[in-house]
């Protein structure tokens, strides 16, 4: 039925201009602001800014030089100036695919000596030099660039000087919230700060790190550098409104807009919002600004017709490499030979990056040779070098006499909150961990016991909490994610495929990425296909990833462990199907350790090697000795390990080579299954051994679904893996004879 | 005097070259450091050319609707 009359309930009038939200104010600077600026300040801001220019013009004016695109951030040098003389050495930030400017604002800052003052100094001092030519070489692709050339301009990283940058839009901010996370978990009353671009405010990480910023109060300043370009697209497409400063009323967060052409004004807004953040936590900062070139290389974006030359001529109007000078001059703050020479000072400082890295040639400038990375050394940094040294006593895989057997699921809960114990930089993080008396599993009961102040309940934002935990891991930290359903990777892709397993190798190998992610396996409980996967083979597709998938309690904690020690990224699974089985623990206790690289011999055999893990493990041993009675001999083996750099290879092999004959069983819809990728870590020395094909059981490749007989049928049936082996075996044996 | 080429510019990632569609100026015109001399259009982008010196525009070598690389000369100028 039609609704006559006028309804009764009235729509707000929307379109409000951002100053009538009691949340956002406009920075203006007092009467006098500048000239109670310290000199040394101000000149550092000059000098800043003509940095970036001259550095962004070169490379520009040398793009041949450089192996893929050029982000310029010409027009937008006041934005990092600014921001980076308000931020104290300690602090962090992320940023952009174009981040030229951040970096090079905080690693001068960061490497300024105390006594340098751009005005009067006679020399650009060493530790500056240093930082802007690890910068400038990267971008070259340089091995003494900053990341050994591969991340190049768009991924930039050095964690002692507090710089990272994605080159996915908005992949930064939920790695900013880490960083600041890290600082309110160690108290150092440091801030992190995520620099964006407009685009970025359209994507989830962004809504997601704003939520988890707001939800916990964390000390970060989002930074919003708006040149009013998504590449072409204006504002009015891509927000419907322009004044972005909004967005943050949505999640009651202080906001200010601020004059990007300004570094004393963007300085203004950072100084108070660093301490808005400390003392209460996240604020915004919109800061109005403009590209002067197109989305990269030396066009303006008028030559693509998306924008007029007459705005680009406001914009140009407002350079800060030329009005910032003339205001410091016309207030009497600085003679015109100052900022002549703070000017020359940053030209030397490009000019001698550049002579550092090329030579003149008579067809023109290039780069030695000599200077790019081996091509020998490409694989350095995927993955850390492992567990290191671990003491013999905690390697001792026999239990105790007098062992007492515990399950699974006080393994996991058991280990954990030893970790949150004895590492105070280990703490949990997801959904409901900290409530129900141990998350939804009660898997972090015995932390919550122990450190509930290190066992976080996250908002419902995998990609946030997610990035969250790698922005902590990389100063340090040593989160453990938990994922409620391994399904839910799939929310927070970006981070877990995109950026964690890249980022030790990106990079460049430096940087350490200390991060667990564990999650139950929950095939069998009835929630269908969108909770259903085993997320072992997602993973294991990307290189930096380790992952391992526990049999028994006892290989939990010796797993666990290891995943902790590595220091690299490792996905530890469990699975509800093995949460009540028990285990006698060896006797390191909760200290045990099993090395990437250590399968375990389960059942030895003369027949057939099988594969098994996991719930599939648990569902081959009762086959394997019903058959045992019926003359066929199976050998088991554990791999505990699946990802290829941990995968101990040599055991499969000695295996296979005594049996001649090979099954995988696994639980994992067969297109997830994990089997095809394990025989391909096995050749080419595989098939000599083999005397038949090698077979692989799996799940029906089908999505689970929801009805009890179906998705009993479609998941691992014990008849499939007899009628293997045995199969298997008979070839395995004819070919003896 | 001395001769100074106008240069293809470097045109970044996007395009390896483009076509000449226009000549705003001629031979034995003058023209300023910085003034927009021709057109080059790639395929994404309309280019302005500008002279790299102030002086006298003594030959053109890739006339309108050129297709022209990276690098490549288009004109002369003489200056002092």
């Amino acid at each position: 039925m039609a609704v006559q009359s006028a309804p009764a309930v009235e729509i707000a009038e929307g379109h409000r201009s951002a100053l009538d939200y009691p949340n956002i104010r406009a920075v203006e600077l007092a009467p006098g602001q500048l000239a109670a600026t310290p000199k040394r300040t101000l000149g550092l801001a000059l000098f800043v800014v003509h940095a970036i220019r001259q550095f962004e013009r070169w490379l520009l004016d040398h793009a041949e030089l450089v192996h893929g695109p050029l982000h310029s951030s010409i027009g937008q040098e006041a934005v990092a100036a600014g921001m980076a003389l308000a931020l104290e050495r300690s602090d962090k930030i992320t940023s952009t695919h174009r981040a030229h400017h951040d970096v090079l604002a905080k690693l001068i800052t960061y490497a300024a000596p105390t006594d340098f003052d751009p005005s009067t100094a006679d020399e650009v001092p060493a530790p500056v030099e240093e930082a802007v030519l690890r910068t400038f070489a990267e971008i070259l692709g340089l091995e003494q660039g900053l990341c050994g050339g591969r991340g190049g301009s768009m991924h930039l990283a050095d964690v002692d000087g507090g710089v990272m940058t994605s080159a996915i839009v908005g992949g930064g901010i939920p790695v900013a919230a880490g960083q600041a996370l890290a600082a309110k978990l160690r108290g150092t009353r440091g801030v992190a700060v995520a620099s964006f671009g407009d685009g970025a405010t359209s994507i989830g990480a962004f809504h997601e790190a704003a939520t988890l910023a707001r939800a916990w109060n964390l000390p970060v300043i989002f930074l919003l550098e708006n040149n009013q370009y998504s590449v072409a697209t204006t504002l009015r497409e891509t927000a419907g409104f322009e004044q972005l400063a909004i967005r943050a009323s949505g999640y009651d967060m202080p906001a200010l807009i601020v004059d990007g052409m300004d570094p004393v004004a963007v300085m203004a807004a950072t100084a108070a919002a660093r301490e808005h953040a400390v003392a209460k936590g996240p604020v915004l900062i919109e800061a109005l600004t403009y590209r002067y070139y197109h989305q990269n290389g030396p066009l303006p974006g008028s030559a693509f017709k998306y924008r007029t030359k007459d705005e680009e001529r406001h914009w140009a109007a407002l350079d800060p490499v030329k009005v910032f000078p003339a205001r410091l001059v016309e207030a009497g703050l600085f003679t015109e030979a100052e900022v002549a020479h703070v000017e020359d000072l940053a030209r030397a400082l490009v000019g001698a990056c550049a002579a550092a890295v090329t030579v003149e040639t008579p067809d023109g400038v290039r780069i030695p040779e000599a200077l790019y990375p081996s091509t020998g050394d490409v694989y350095r940094g995927v993955l850390g070098p492992g567990v290191g040294d671990v003491a013999p006593d905690l390697l001792d895989a026999t239990p105790a006499a007098d062992a007492v057997e515990i399950t699974y699921g006080a393994a996991v809960s058991g280990v954990i909150a030893r970790w949150l114990e004895r590492d105070p930089d280990a703490f949990v993080l997801g959904e409901e961990v900290g409530h129900l008396g141990g998350g939804v599993f009660g898997l972090t009961k015995g932390a919550l016991a122990t450190t509930p102040e290190r066992v976080l309940s996250t908002p419902i934002c995998e990609n946030g909490f997610a990035g969250a935990a790698f922005g902590a891991a990389l100063l340090g930290m040593h989160p453990i994610v938990e994922l409620m359903y391994p399904d839910f990777a799939l929310e927070a892709t970006d981070q877990l495929l995109n950026h964690i397993p890249k980022a030790r190798y990106m990079y460049g190998g430096i940087h350490e990425v200390p991060l667990v992610v564990r999650t139950q396996i929950s095939r069998g409980r009835g929630y269908g296909p969108q909770h259903g996967c085993d997320p072992a083979i997602l993973f294991s597709i990307f290189p930096g990833w380790r992952v391992t998938s526990p049999s028994t309690a006892a290989d939990y904690v010796g797993l666990f462990n290891a995943a902790m020690l590595t220091r690299d990224p490792v996905l530890v699974l469990d699975d509800h199907r093995l949460m009540k089985t028990t285990s006698a623990l060896p006797p390191a206790g909760l200290d045990y350790v099993i090395p990437p690289g250590t399968a375990r011999l389960v059942r030895a055999g003369r027949d057939v090697t099988v594969i098994a893990w996991g719930h599939g493990l648990q569902r081959v041993v009762p086959v394997a000795e019903r058959l045992a009675g019926e003359g066929v001999s199976v050998e088991i083996i554990d791999p505990r390990w699946l990802d290829r750099a941990s995968f101990d290879r040599a055991a499969m092999l000695d295996s296979v080579g005594r049996t001649g004959a090979l099954v995988i069983v696994e639980d994992a819809m067969h297109s997830f299954s994990m089997g095809g990728q394990i025989i391909d870590y096995l050749l080419p020395d595989l098939f000599p051994l083999l005397r038949t094909a090698p077979l692989r059981v799996t799940g029906e490749d089908v999505y689970s679904p929801v009805s009890k007989p179906l998705e009993t049928y479609v998941h691992l049936r014990d008849e499939n893996i007899e009628q293997a082996i045995l199969a298997a075996a008979e070839a395995g044996r004819k070919g003896r004879s | 005097m001395s001769t100074t080429r106008l240069r293809v510019p470097n045109l970044g990632a996007e395009a390896t070259g483009g076509r000449m569609i226009a000549w705003l100026r001629a031979v034995g015109d003058e023209v300023a450091a910085g003034e927009v001399v021709a057109e080059l259009e790639t395929e994404k982008a309309t280019v302005e050319l500008e002279a790299p010196v102030t002086g006298r525009i003594i030959e053109i070598l890739q006339p309108a609707g050129a297709e022209v690389p990276v690098g490549e000369t288009l004109a002369l100028i003489e200056h002092d």
